[in-house]
């Protein structure tokens, strides 16, 4: 930029000599005719530079374009990648980008051979060894092209055919393709593999998103997965305590003007037509009032935000009003705020957006509705400010006050059926022991220290020997919710909807009142980076522990967590859950199982005699070949988990709670 | 005040350019291809196509490339018009109409980005276009006094040297 400048400076330095001799010439006429160059030529040449560097500064506008800063769409949620995502990420990066051919290949083959051999596991009942003979051998499927993949064969051949009318995929994606659909078919998954075609723009433009391809964002939303969650800049500067300056960014919207005023000039004095000329003036004007743009201050925001409740429940609707002031003394020419809505929330009426002028003391206000979501939310507020011009344009992050609670209300919608583990302390949970309580479940030896009211009288006094009755004892049940709330259950079917932490949050929310209502402890935990417990325990202030809990804890959150938090690591529930966990308490896992891990996880604790729940909101898709692939794993492992007794609920995203423990207690009762 | 979630819907985001400046921007092209269109024939197609252009790229969809394609042909026909003659203030305010639908299709579509078609946006956009209307008055204006003080047989040493003053002050303050 300096070297720029000082080459600015020397040219305006010699235009201002060069004018002022001009000038001379003009008024003064004698004495400078007699040694300039009376000719047209340096008139001409004049014409001929100014024409030379008019199509340059084409070039140049053409080439630098205009930048500003990008807004996010703050009025939709929040989206977030269906399952198997990775697969399909991994396919483009072979088939696309050509990177790491072989490697890619592999780990392609291996995942898919996994989910073969737990198939076929499935299905045979036999040993990994055998299954591992079968796919090899290709025993397994009719599909010729199928059996192939894992026994080195070589893809499909595509026809000409094919290419003209606008197939798509490369060959080798077709392969991968057939066999998947070839282990859901042998799994025994529906077929309807056909995948619709309307949807599969969305995940397409996840996945241009992720490569950074072209986005310039003329057309269609701008995908939400991509967008920044830090607002600031690595280079920002905090100007006062609420607001951060980011980069000032020159936009270059004036950038051809300097193209107009010398290609008026060249083609005027090459013509010889003096008013071509005189247009040149209007280029020589803008370009000045470009170049005098100073960078807006924007440190003069008071921004204020209210809410029209601000303590709500999930799902209700809440009117937000900023209203922004300028308290500076100087003229805000060109503003445009958006409020930074979280992640989350989305807007429902309004818009969170306007563009103004603001004058000293001016304010401007503009309302919107969202809908609120779980937590706690504080939001900044954007706002960009450029000169008259529009040459510059600086973005500046206002934190603003005010804070809205989300928290769940328990409901007692869905009953949800309790495992035979039972605490010491009475309930409603029955039990398969003898006792007291109210119904009939066995006749004994009477055994001293029977209470009195329990002796069979009647038998008594038809043979005279003493019995006691035993009632099924009814017993509370010690319940811990773990949650598995790592980044691999932020997935969600389809972009914009509820991850699969929040279906679970939501689950917890609606068996937890039925639960407490019953008499049970209820405890909480999760698996995070952030230990999260809440020993089991019953009553009022219990109740409001859990649902602040809800509400507020960073491991339950609705986003997942900073990646530079977790850093890939976290705290195995092993340790800081099964310490505190106590003999008896029973579990109910919510994960949307979409890793191996939380099925190892439910496994240990069934090992080490908890009984296990696992309720899995399913969030698998099957419009890509890697959703389809992913949902064949989580299938698997709903097969694995059910083998050992472990009690799954698989609740479809669609579904009420109530009606998936429904179908789960009948099929539990047989 | 409701709870049911499924009831209201998430709203749709506008990112075409704002009305109020794309309006403008194709009132200030027909202006400038209007102008320049009267004594040259040859400017009208340039001039309409101009004019049809810049309002595709702000009316079908949102495009800069057109609307500074259109600008440009607009521009072109500016320089046809003065080529044939036509009188230096019609020139001027065709020129100036052509920079200032330029302008305003930029601000139209760069508004659109950031704050969209269905946000208020119109106080921004009126004091946006009449800055660059007046900074176009005040420059035509300067330049027309300029010109018809300036005017008559003077040497031609110094109406070159004027000229490629004009060069260097032009890419000594280029934007």
């Amino acid at each position: 930029m300096d070297i720029d400048e000082t080459i600015r400076t020397g040219l305006a330095v010699v235009g201002v000599v060069v004018f002022l001799l001009g000038a001379a010439t003009y008024v003064v006429v004698e004495p400078f005719v007699g040694f300039l160059p009376s000719t047209f030529a340096i008139a001409v040449l004049a014409g001929i530079v100014a024409f030379l560097l008019g199509l340059w500064a084409v070039r140049s506008a053409y080439q630098g374009g205009v930048t500003q800063t990008p807004v996010p769409d703050v009025e939709l949620p929040r989206s977030f990648p269906a399952p198997g995502t990775d697969l399909d990420r991994t396919i483009y990066r072979l088939t696309h980008l050509r990177q790491g051919t072989s490697e890619y290949r592999d780990q392609i083959q291996e995942r898919l051979a996994e989910a073969a051999v737990a198939a076929i596991r499935q299905r045979e009942n036999c040993t990994r060894a055998q299954a591992v003979h079968q796919l090899e051998e290709g025993e397994w499927t009719d599909n010729y092209h199928a059996a192939a993949f894992f026994a080195g064969g070589s893809p499909p051949s595509q026809s000409r055919l094919d290419k003209w009318f606008g197939e798509e995929k490369t060959p080798y994606e077709q392969w991968v393709d057939i066999t998947v659909d070839a282990i859901a078919e042998y799994a025994g998954l529906e077929g309807g593999t056909e995948p619709e075609e309307t949807t599969t723009g969305d995940d397409g433009g996840l996945l241009a998103g992720l490569f950074g391809g072209d986005g310039d964002g003329d057309e269609g939303p701008r995908a939400q997965a991509g967008y920044r969650d830090e607002y600031v800049d690595e280079d920002a500067t905090r100007v006062t305590d609420s607001i951060v300056y980011n980069e000032l960014v020159e936009t270059g919207q004036w950038r051809g003007v300097t193209a107009f005023a010398l290609v008026a000039v060249g083609v005027g004095v090459i013509t010889a037509t003096p008013a071509i000329v005189l247009v040149a003036v209007l280029g020589v004007a803008f370009s000045a009032y470009a170049r005098a743009a100073t960078p807006p201050q924007l440190a003069a925001l008071e921004v204020d935000r209210t809410f029209d409740e601000s303590n709500v429940t999930p799902g209700e609707v809440v009117e937000v009003t900023v209203t922004v002031e300028n308290t500076g003394g100087s003229f805000m020419p060109d503003l445009r705020l958006v409020d930074r809505v979280p992640g989350n929330m989305r807007v429902v009426s309004g818009t969170p957006r306007l563009a103004t002028v603001l004058g000293s003391g001016d304010t401007a206000t503009f309302t919107y509705e969202v809908v609120a979501e779980r937590g706690t939310h504080e939001w900044p507020l954007l706002a960009i400010g450029r000169d008259f011009s529009g040459a510059v344009e600086r973005e500046a992050v206002v934190d603003v006050e005010g804070e809205i609670t989300c928290v769940p209300s328990l409901r007692t919608t869905a009953e949800m059926p309790v495992r035979q583990q039972t605490s010491l302390y009475s309930g409603q949970e029955d039990t398969s022991m003898g006792g007291s309580g109210l119904e009939f479940f066995s006749v004994r030896e009477y055994r001293e220290s029977d209470p009195m009211n329990r002796i069979d009288w009647k038998r008594q006094a038809r043979t005279g020997e003493l019995a006691t009755i035993d009632f099924r004892l009814e017993r509370a049940a010690s319940l811990v919710f773990l949650f598995d709330a790592r980044d691999a259950s932020y997935v969600a079917p389809a972009p914009g909807e509820h991850n699969a932490v929040d279906r679970s949050v939501e689950a917890a929310v609606e068996a937890f009142g039925a639960l407490a209502d019953q008499g049970n402890m209820i405890g909480l935990a999760a698996f995070d980076t952030v230990p999260c417990w809440l020993a089991p325990s019953a009553g009022d202030a219990h109740l409001e522990r859990a649902r602040q809990l809800f509400a507020t804890h960073p491991a339950m959150s609705s986003t997942p967590p900073d990646e530079s938090e977790a850093s890939g690591h976290y705290v195995d529930p092993m340790t800081h859950v099964r310490s505190q966990l106590s003999p008896e308490s029973q579990l109910v896992l919510f994960s949307p199982l979409t890793d191996d891990y939380t099925v190892g996880v439910a496994r240990r604790l069934d090992s080490s005699g908890h009984r296990v729940t696992v309720i899995s909101p399913d969030p698998t898709a099957d419009r890509t070949v890697g959703q389809r692939l992913a949902r064949i794993e989580r299938n698997m492992r709903v097969a694995t988990l059910r083998e050992r007794d472990i009690r799954v609920v698989d609740w479809e995203y669609g579904d009420m709670l109530g009606l998936a423990l429904d179908e789960a207690r009948q099929r539990w009762a047989v | 005040m409701s709870t049911e979630t499924d009831e209201v819907t998430t709203v749709t985001v506008d990112h075409s350019p704002t009305r109020f400046s794309s309006i403008a921007a194709v009132v200030a092209a027909v202006v400038a291809g209007l102008t320049s269109a009267p004594f040259a024939l040859y400017a009208i197609p340039l001039g309409l196509g101009g004019i049809a252009v810049l309002a595709s790229g702000l009316f079908m969809g949102s495009n800069r490339l057109r609307v500074t394609m259109g600008a440009a042909g607009l521009f072109l026909s500016v320089l046809i018009a003065g080529l044939f003659g036509t009188g230096p203030e019609i020139l001027l305010v065709s020129a100036a109409a052509t920079v200032l639908a330029w302008n305003f299709g930029q601000n139209a579509i760069s508004l659109g980005e950031q704050i969209g078609a269905s946000s208020r946006t119109r106080r921004n956009e009126i004091i946006h276009a009449s800055a660059a209307t007046i900074v176009a008055m005040v420059g035509a204006g300067v330049g027309y006094g300029v010109y018809v003080i300036g005017s008559g047989g003077r040497p031609v040493a110094a109406v070159g040297m004027l000229a490629l003053a004009l060069v260097f002050m032009i890419w000594a303050i280029r934007a």
